[in-house]
């Protein structure tokens, strides 16, 4: 959804109140009247500035509240949107249990399936394959990241 | 000269000069994509450089860097779609030529000027650099606040076409930056109890979420088709370059200077310097009617222009510690990881480094001629590449790349979270350049800004006291009052 200025206007404004309340417990250095929260609200009192002169312009210019993206028109776009998002979201919560070649290689044959078509399904398994083949080598043996295995530990190079 | 000849082993060490290639064959790659960026090279190849000692690190920033905007010539001259927006000025020109039936003058004469235009940035940043460094020296807590907010206010209100929106994004990445434990009071800020956010966040995972996850979102958003490869030959390319380059040798060198100079100014990068380079070109041409219509003198200035001010932003990058454009902004954070704090202060303790930067620069410059003719050969094959493939793998690298730097999923967390609120603010016509540039220079800028608030006993004329200082801080005050006067009075309120 594309908002107008006067509400994107508003969430920095809004962002620029909470910092204030967020700040508020914080003490002061000693011997100064300043401390931690004296950076934090200098910005945000910028930042409410700005914010109140893109809502003052976004009422002036009187366009629409909001217009949706293009693509939340499209079914498939929106899906395509929500896979991206709902990978990442699944790969934190369970790549470290799955451990990364079944999650990766998981991730991307579900989004090259979707993506590209299963038609190109071949080629979505031999890419999803050789990628996270490749990806272990370099991260995990050359850069020496501590990929996790997870339920392949007892395969484990 | 000394200092040069330690430095020469440092990059003609056998695995150096792979790390340059391969990187080299990334950026081209990158480059020639649309949609991928430079930015977003330097972006992906941060957590792979993150395991390297600074000289392999930073050259393979370098070598990516400067191949990625040549290669953006590709797509822009076969398709008409800049691969990198350094190549946006000059796309429709490029175009016009292949229509003309001579792509491989297009491409030949961008890869030619690119080379000569790195070549002659690499050289100003070799001269200027030290000797503004001499001058750095004498700087204290109050110079560097005032130069951290020139470079911020020059991002903020170049970047976009919008100041208000561009300042935001700034301000954005300097609160996104105070997360964490407070360096001079130990007060844990905006961590919601999280001992993970206690450390900040992490300008790796941030930036990449922010280049690159943000560019796959807008990728398979995306709801118009990609075009078709057209099926042109590509002769030789190196036929009649020597007759353009020999008559457009004054657009060479004003291409070149022009770009340095753009580069060096904080703020600006590659692709401001092409369009203002095409501009110049067409207002003193003899032929201005010409350009347009596939007329190759606009792609001599603006080809040399986008590569030599690659070496310009390196400028206030090494000397100052002051992003010039967004690839120096992650730059200066890798500076930072590597230990080599930019400054004046890292030309007298490790100069062989900065030295080796050097080379490196000029041994890009000349490895972009054999890598560059490669892959305007290969080009037609690269551009065939389905985007669709590419996206997944892009992200399944950023996730790795991301997990890498510390090693928990947390950072894919923060990669998600930048990442979903930059392609938000892109798509609400807000710039993300200056919100990593916060991001990057905000815990500096806050710790000259309380180290002198202290040594003032909190009285804000101390940031004035010092002649330079003073200079610094005024320019930046009038540059702040300009860009929202002259924005008020183009808005037709």
């Amino acid at each position: 959804m594309k908002v107008s200025d006067a509400i994107s206007g508003a969430v920095f404004l809004l962002l620029a109140a909470a910092v204030f309340w967020f700040t508020k417990d914080f003490r002061h250095m000693p011997g100064q009247n300043y401390g931690a929260s004296f950076f934090p609200r200098t910005i945000a009192t910028c930042m409410a500035g700005l914010g109140l002169l893109l809502v003052i312009r976004g009422l002036r210019s009187g366009g629409p509240w909001a217009v949706p993206f293009d693509w939340l028109r499209s079914p498939r776009h929106v899906a395509n949107f929500a896979l991206v998002v709902a990978v990442l979201v699944l790969y934190i919560l369970f790549s470290d249990w799955l451990g990364f070649p079944i999650a990766g290689f998981a991730a991307l044959l579900v989004l090259l399936l979707w993506l590209r078509g299963p038609a190109h399904w071949l080629q979505a398994l031999v890419v999803s394959a050789v990628c996270v083949v490749g990806m272990q080598a370099f991260f995990g043996e050359v850069l020496r990241v501590p990929l996790p295995w997870g339920l392949l530990q007892s395969v484990a190079w | 000269m000394e200092t040069f000849l330690t430095a020469l082993p440092l990059v003609f060490d056998p695995y150096v000069l792979m790390v340059i290639v391969l990187s080299g064959l990334f950026g081209l790659f990158m480059g020639a994509i649309p949609g991928l960026s430079a930015t977003m090279a330097t972006a992906l190849l941060v957590p792979v450089t993150f395991f390297m000692a600074p000289v392999p690190a930073l050259a393979a920033i370098v070598t990516a860097t400067a191949m990625a905007i040549f290669a953006g010539d590709l797509p822009g001259a076969l398709l008409r779609i800049p691969g990198t927006p350094a190549s946006a000025a000059y796309t429709d020109e490029a175009f016009a030529l292949t229509r003309k039936g001579k792509a491989e003058l297009a491409l030949g004469t961008g890869l030619a000027a690119a080379v000569i235009g790195g070549l002659f940035g690499s050289a100003v940043l070799m001269f200027t650099a030290p000797m503004l460094a001499q001058v750095a020296k004498n700087f204290s807590s109050v110079e560097y606040f005032w130069l951290a907010c020139l470079g911020l206010t020059c991002a903020a209100f170049i970047s976009g076409s919008d100041p208000v929106k561009g300042a935001i994004s700034l301000l954005l990445g300097l609160l996104i930056a105070t997360i964490g434990l407070d360096p001079m009071s130990g007060q844990a800020r905006f961590t919601f109890g999280s001992v993970e956010l206690m450390g900040g966040i992490s300008f790796i995972p941030a930036m990449i979420g922010m280049f690159a996850l943000a560019e796959v979102l807008r990728a398979v958003t995306a709801t118009t088709p990609p075009p078709e490869v057209p099926q042109v030959a590509i002769g030789n390319v190196f036929r009649g370059l020597g007759g353009v380059l020999s008559r457009y040798r004054k657009n060479l060198m004003r291409g070149s200077l022009i770009g340095a100079a753009v580069g060096a100014l904080p703020g600006a990068g590659s692709d401001i310097a092409a369009w203002i380079s095409y501009a110049v070109s067409k207002k003193f041409s003899r032929e201005p009617e010409k350009f347009g219509t596939g007329h190759v003198e606009g792609l001599v200035d603006a080809g040399a222009s986008n590569n030599a001010a690659l070496g310009g932003t390196w400028v206030p990058a090494l000397v100052f510690g002051i992003p010039g454009d967004s690839i120096t902004a992650i730059v200066i954070g890798v500076l930072y990881l590597k230990g080599m704090n930019p400054g004046p202060t890292v030309f007298l303790q490790q100069p062989e480094l900065i030295y080796a930067i050097f080379i490196t620069f000029i041994l890009a410059n000349i490895l972009l001629l054999p890598l560059g003719f490669m892959a305007i050969k290969t080009s037609k094959q690269l551009l065939r590449i389905h985007r669709m493939v590419l996206m997944p793998v892009i992200l399944l690298f950023c996730m790795v790349g991301t997990f890498a730097i510390n090693n928990t999923v947390f950072g894919i967390g923060i990669l998600l979270v930048l990442g979903l609120i930059a392609y938000l603010m892109e798509e609400h016509g807000f710039p993300i350049a200056p919100a990593i540039l916060g991001l990057v220079l905000g815990p500096l800028l806050e710790d000259s800004f309380m180290t002198t608030m202290i040594k003032n006993d909190g009285n804000p004329l101390g940031f004035f006291e010092r002649p330079i200082a003073a200079v610094l801080g005024l320019v930046t005050i009038a540059i702040w009052f300009s860009a929202f006067r002259t924005r008020r009075k183009r808005a037709p309120a």
